[in-house]
């Protein structure tokens, strides 16, 4: 303690170096302060501790009772906690603790004849109300669903990074699928071109529905309408899905108004702090 | 056989426990020999919230206290050793609030002493931990006590003060059968740390009778007493004790307040 009161008043001095005379003064008086505000609070030197006197008040008070009356346990082992700040280890030394305690104490209650565990169909007033326990019960079952629901949502983000690589793949098949169909018809229409005498429209409907007979609906494209058309074709999403994207439904009225929260919200501005008003000795000088 | 009769009339007097006058006769005859002990439980007035709790959690775990009245005074805490007689009791815990911040808990021997001061802290009432165990209002409980507390002279002392006031006497008035809980005292970092356990017994799966499984499960209320001084007398006397690693709250915060004025000044 004492070396960073040295520390602090040495970096006070130092920083003070640099101004006028004038303010020398004020070190003195200052590193005195320090001095002063320190002595407060270094460790008695001779702290009063009467051995003696201290055992014999305790042998004094000792209960010569038997143990049953008391019910204290003493360890014999020592648990020892390196760290006061490491809760872990600090919790378990006084669980092993009483739980020691408890190996020891639960058989001497019951050499005394006096009952120990407590039969599941007693009921009485306990230390923490029903309200209480279920206050607690409540309020563990919502930590474990927050935990639960943290890790679906990464869960989640992870499938979507997934998803993502899924999606690029199957545009990249189709266009090549379509490339491909296209190379065929360009083809097809170079074959076709040769030859004259043909009924070029009837051939070349059935030649292409020929080629393509997996790709279902593309092919009848002229004569048939859009409903039907639309109905083929496989939706990749549904109207749940659709809605959730697209939105559907909900007040559309005063989303941009002002709300109670976002009045008092000012994310991004700052306040101007209200100046202090100077002592009364300041302001008079001032004038 | 005029021996039979005095320590009986001793017990119902309940103020004494343990005199000289009660313990002669137990070479001689089976006398009866009870643990009398009540504690009278009080606060100073400015204790806040959390403080009341805390005293309120302690009072419900011990059946033989009696609560009282905010005491008024803060100069005379001699008057704690009358308000004892008053209400019968041979101990005292008396929650003293300083600067409405700082809780201090006496514990004393009324009304002759000795007496202790601790400085509370690391306050957590159980209202506030959300642990799950929970135990009878009024069972008995077990002391568990640091190895610490039979080596050092001082701690032998508290020792023996903490059994007077925490433990639950047997057979008093208000008290149930059963021990279910536990009440722990440790030393760390030379302060007094105080936990709450409740006892589970469970029969494992394969179920016997004999062969119980036993967890703890915390209570609360949790709490660190640093003791300060230890006096002879209940509220008064000659210091036994003095911790040196105690400073005064208020000093210490004066002290870093101050100190960190003097590291920030260099600066601009």
């Amino acid at each position: 303690m004492s070396t960073f009161v040295e520390e602090a008043t040495e970096e006070f001095t130092n920083g003070l170096e640099l101004q006028d005379d004038t303010d020398l003064e004020s070190v003195d008086s200052s590193s005195d302060e320090v001095d002063a505000i320190t002595s407060r609070c270094v460790p008695k030197a001779d702290p009063i501790n009467r051995i003696g006197a201290l055992k014999a008040f305790a042998a004094d008070l000792e209960l010569k009772l038997p143990w049953i009356e008391t019910m204290d346990i003493t360890a014999t082992e020592e648990y020892e906690v390196p760290d006061p700040e490491d809760e872990l280890k600090r919790e378990l030394a006084f669980y092993t603790q009483a739980m020691d305690a408890i190996n020891v104490g639960k058989q001497k209650v019951l050499d005394a004849g006096v009952a120990f565990t407590r039969p599941d169909d007693y009921f009485a007033e306990m230390v923490k109300s029903d309200d209480h326990m279920l206050r607690i019960r409540k309020k563990l079952l919502e930590e474990s669903k927050s935990i639960k629901a943290g890790e679906d949502a990464r869960r989640q983000r992870e499938l979507k990074k997934f998803g993502k690589k899924i999606q690029n793949e199957k545009v990249r098949e189709r266009q090549e699928q379509k490339a491909r169909d296209m190379a065929k018809i360009k083809a097809l229409k170079r074959k076709r071109s040769g030859s004259e005498f043909e009924g070029v429209d009837d051939m070349f409907d059935v030649e292409v529905t020929d080629d393509d007979e997996g790709d279902t609906g593309r092919g009848h494209s002229s004569g048939r309408g859009k409903k039907e058309q639309n109905s083929g074709k496989k939706r990749s999403m549904n109207r749940a899905q659709r809605d959730r994207k697209y939105g559907f439904g909900g007040k559309k009225r005063f989303a941009k108004s002002n709300t109670a929260e976002s009045t008092g919200d000012f994310e991004g501005r700052k306040l101007k702090k209200k100046a202090k008003r100077p002592g009364k000795s300041k302001r008079k000088n001032m004038k | 056989m005029s021996n039979s009769s005095k320590p009986k009339k001793v017990a119902t007097e309940q103020v004494v426990d343990d005199s000289p006058m009660d313990k002669q006769p137990t070479t001689t005859q089976k006398p009866v020999v009870k643990n009398k002990q009540r504690v009278l439980l009080l606060s100073s007035r400015g204790i806040t919230y959390r403080h009341r709790h805390l005293m309120q959690d302690i009072l419900a775990l011990l059946p033989h206290a009696k609560k009282d009245n905010k005491l008024d005074s803060k100069s005379n805490l001699g008057l704690l050793n009358e308000l004892a007689e008053v209400y019968n009791c041979n101990n005292a815990l008396y929650f003293e609030t300083r600067r409405k911040t700082d809780l201090y808990l006496w514990a004393s021997k009324t009304p002759n002493g000795p007496s202790a001061k601790f400085l509370v802290q690391n306050i957590h009432t159980m209202e506030e931990l959300n642990l799950t165990g929970n135990c009878l209002k009024g069972s008995r409980h077990l002391l568990s006590f640091d190895r610490s507390f039979d080596t050092q002279p001082h701690l032998q002392l508290l020792k023996q003060l903490f059994i007077h006031t925490f433990g639950v006497p047997k057979g008093t008035r208000r008290s149930k059968p059963f021990v279910d809980h536990i009440l722990t005292f440790s030393l760390v970092d030379n302060c007094i740390w105080f936990r709450n356990f409740q006892i589970v017994e469970k029969d494992p799966a394969t179920g016997g009778e004999h062969q119980k499984e036993t967890n703890l499960v915390e209570v609360g209320p949790r709490f660190v007493l640093k003791p300060i001084k230890i006096f002879e007398g209940s509220f008064r006397g000659a210091p036994l004790y003095e911790n040196p690693d105690y400073f005064a709250e208020a000093a210490m915060r004066r002290y870093e307040r101050q100190m960190s004025k003097f590291q920030r000044q260099p600066k601009h």
